[in-house]
C-alpha cells in the first residue's frame, strides 16, 4: 500500500526523463460477441472462461492477484487501481462482470472485459518498449491456446473499435519534460510527434490533461504495420525527445540558472511546509523537485521517493492509507501531512 | 451567447477549429480553458477522432452491398456509426465494403501484416503436409485424374480448417 509498482522505482534506461514504457494488446475471444453486443450472461461467461484460462495456465499463482471489479470491490478500489496505472478508466467506470489480474511487481496486468474481452499490459521502468512487448508474448500465446482469439488474415486481431484492429497493440512511453514546458518548447515536440502519426496524452492516458509535466506518446496506427515496426517507430523518436529535453536543461543551467533554482527550491519549500495542498499543486511542485533532483541541485531528496509521491498522493491512495473516505478538504490536509512526512527536513 | 464548448459543455466556445481534409470540412468549437487544459491546440486531429466516433456515411452504391444487420450479432451499420464500436468478429466481414475504406483512412492501410495468434499458425509438419498435397493436386490435374484431384482438394480443405489457415478473407470465428 505505501509502495508503488516496481516500474516507478526510478530505474531503467534514460530514467531521468523517461518514466516508463508500456505495451498493451487488445484481444477478443472468437467464440463470443464483443462486449457492446454481449448479454449479461455472455459477459459473465466470458469473464469465467478467462478466469479459468488464467488459473489453468498457472497465471493466477505466485503472488498474482485477481480483483473482481464486478462484485467485491467498490469505487474506491477501482480508483486506487486506476491511480496505479493497473487499470484503465473504461474498466474502472465499467459495469458487470469484469476484473483485473496483476503480478506482485505490478509490471504485468490483464484487464478482463474492458472495451475488449482482454487487455494485456506490461509496464517497465525507463525506456524499454521492446522489453515490455517481450514480457507480453508468453502470456498472449498461453491465453490464445486456451481461449482462441478472434483473428482474420486480412484485418488481424479483431477488436471492438476499428482503431485498434490489426496488431491490437498500443505502445506508449511516458516522459517527464519539465524543461521543455518551462521554456515553452513543448509545442514543437507535439507538432513533430503528431506529424508522424503518434499521439500525445496526459499522465492518465486518453482524454486526460497533462499534469506534472508528464506526457505519454503512443502509436496511433495498428493496422498495416507489424509489431516490430510499431515499436521501432516509437523507439526512434524517444532518444530525440530525450536529447531535446536534456539540451534545454543544460541551457537553463547555463543561462537561466537563478530562475530555475528559485522555482525548484520554492517547490520543495512549499511541499515541506504546506498544511493543505491540492492534487494538482502537488503534481506541479513535485515535477520541479524531480527536475531539481535529476539536475543534482537537490541532494537530500531521493528520486524514488519523489516518483512514488506522484502516485501515493492521489485521492484514492490517501483514502486507502487513512482507511476511510475523506472529504476533498480533508484529503488536502492529509496529503500535506503525508508529503511533509516523506520530504521533511 | 454563442455555441457551448463541445468539450466541457459549460463555457462559451471561443476557439474555433476548421480542418479541411480530403475535401471534407470538420469544425470544432471549444472554450479557452479546455483548449489550454487539454493541450487541444496540438492534439486537434486526435481529438477529432474522439468526437467523430463513428464511420463515414456509406455511398448509395456501398449501401446496396451492406447487409441490413451483421449476421453474427445483429448490429446495424447505423448502430456502429452511433457508437463507434463493432459487435462481433463477423462484423468485420459483414461491413467490409465500408469498413475497409474507413480503416484505410485511420491506419493508412487495409491489411494486417503483424503476428498471427499461435492457435492459427500451422506447425512445421502441417505446412509440409500442405505443400505435398498441393504438389500432388497439381500433378493430378495435369494428368487429368479429376477424381483424385477432387479427393486431394477435400484433404487440403480439411487440413486448412484444422490449422485455421484461411483461403479467403473471412473472419475466423472458430478456434
Amino acid at each position: 500500500m505505501g509502495q508503488s509498482g516496481e516500474w516507478l522505482r526510478g530505474s531503467g534506461p534514460e530514467s531521468d526523463i523517461v518514466i516508463s514504457s508500456r505495451v498493451r494488446l487488445a484481444r477478443n475471444l472468437a467464440k463470443f460477441p464483443f462486449l457492446t453486443r454481449a448479454s449479461e450472461e455472455q459477459r459473465a461467461e466470458i469473464h469465467d472462461a478467462i478466469r479459468n484460462a488464467l488459473d489453468k495456465r498457472g497465471l493466477s499463482e505466485n503472488g498474482h492477484c485477481y480483483v473482481d471489479l464486478g462484485s467485491e470491490s467498490n469505487e474506491l478500489t477501482s480508483r486506487f487501481l486506476l491511480e496505479r496505472h493497473l487499470i484503465s478508466r473504461e474498466l474502472a467506470n465499467g459495469e458487470g462482470g469484469r476484473g483485473v489480474l496483476f503480478n506482485r511487481s505490478e509490471m504485468l496486468s490483464v484487464m478482463v472485459n474492458e472495451e475488449d474481452h482482454l487487455r494485456l499490459q506490461a509496464i517497465r521502468a525507463g525506456f524499454q518498449v521492446e522489453e515490455a512487448y517481450e514480457d507480453l508474448r508468453a502470456i498472449d500465446e498461453r491465453l490464445d491456446r486456451e481461449l482462441g482469439f478472434a483473428f482474420s488474415a486480412d484485418f488481424g486481431y479483431l477488436t471492438a473499435c476499428p482503431t485498434n484492429v490489426g496488431t491490437g497493440m498500443r505502445a506508449s512511453v511516458m516522459f517527464h519534460l519539465p524543461a521543455l514546458v518551462f521554456t515553452k518548447q513543448i509545442d514543437k515536440v507535439f507538432a513533430g510527434v503528431t506529424k508522424i502519426n503518434l499521439a500525445v496524452r496526459g499522465f492518465y492516458g486518453e482524454g486526460t490533461q497533462a499534469s506534472g509535466d508528464f506526457f505519454q506518446i503512443s502509436n496511433q496506427i495498428t493496422l498495416g504495420l507489424g509489431e516490430v515496426d510499431i515499436l521501432a517507430a516509437l523507439g526512434r523518436i524517444v532518444p530525440k525527445i530525450v536529447a531535446y529535453e536534456r539540451e534545454v536543461r543544460t541551457h537553463l543551467l547555463d543561462k537561466d540558472r537563478l530562475r530555475l533554482e528559485d522555482k525548484i527550491w520554492r517547490a520543495l519549500g512549499t511541499l515541506r511546509v504546506a498544511r493543505s495542498i491540492s492534487s494538482e499543486e502537488t503534481m506541479d511542485l513535485l515535477s520541479s523537485v524531480r527536475l531539481g533532483v535529476n539536475l543534482g541541485l537537490l541532494s537530500d531528496v531521493d528520486i524514488e521517493t519523489v516518483n512514488e509521491l506522484f502516485i501515493l498522493t492521489q485521492p484514492a491512495h490517501l483514502q486507502k492509507l487513512e482507511k476511510r473516505e475523506l472529504e476533498p478538504l480533508e484529503r488536502d490536509v492529509t496529503r500535506a501531512e503525508y508529503i511533509r512526512d516523506k520530504l521533511g527536513l | 451567447m454563442g455555441n457551448l464548448c463541445q468539450s466541457c459543455e459549460k463555457n462559451e466556445a471561443k476557439i474555433h477549429f476548421t480542418e479541411i481534409k480530403d475535401g471534407e470540412k470538420t469544425e470544432l468549437h471549444i472554450c479557452e480553458a479546455c483548449a489550454h487544459e487539454k493541450n487541444m491546440l496540438l492534439a486537434f486531429p486526435a481529438l477529432l477522432g474522439h468526437i467523430m466516433k463513428g464511420g463515414p456515411d456509406p455511398s448509395a452504391k456501398e449501401a446496396d452491398t451492406l447487409p441490413s444487420a451483421c449476421p453474427g450479432c445483429g448490429l446495424t451499420y447505423a448502430d456502429f456509426k452511433a457508437k463507434g464500436r463493432l459487435g462481433c468478429p463477423a462484423c468485420y466481414t459483414a461491413f467490409a465494403p465500408v469498413l475497409t475504406p474507413l480503416l484505410e483512412k485511420v491506419h493508412g492501410s487495409r491489411r494486417h501484416v503483424g503476428n498471427s495468434p499461435v492457435h492459427l499458425v500451422p506447425t512445421e509438419e502441417a505446412r509440409h503436409e500442405f505443400e505435398e498435397l498441393e504438389q500432388a493436386l497439381t500433378a493430378a490435374v495435369e494428368a487429368e485424374e479429376y477424381e483424385r484431384a477432387a479427393e486431394l482438394r477435400d484433404e487440403i480443405r480439411v487440413l486448412r480448417e484444422k490449422t485455421g489457415q484461411e483461403e479467403g478473407s473471412e473472419a475466423t470465428s472458430e478456434t
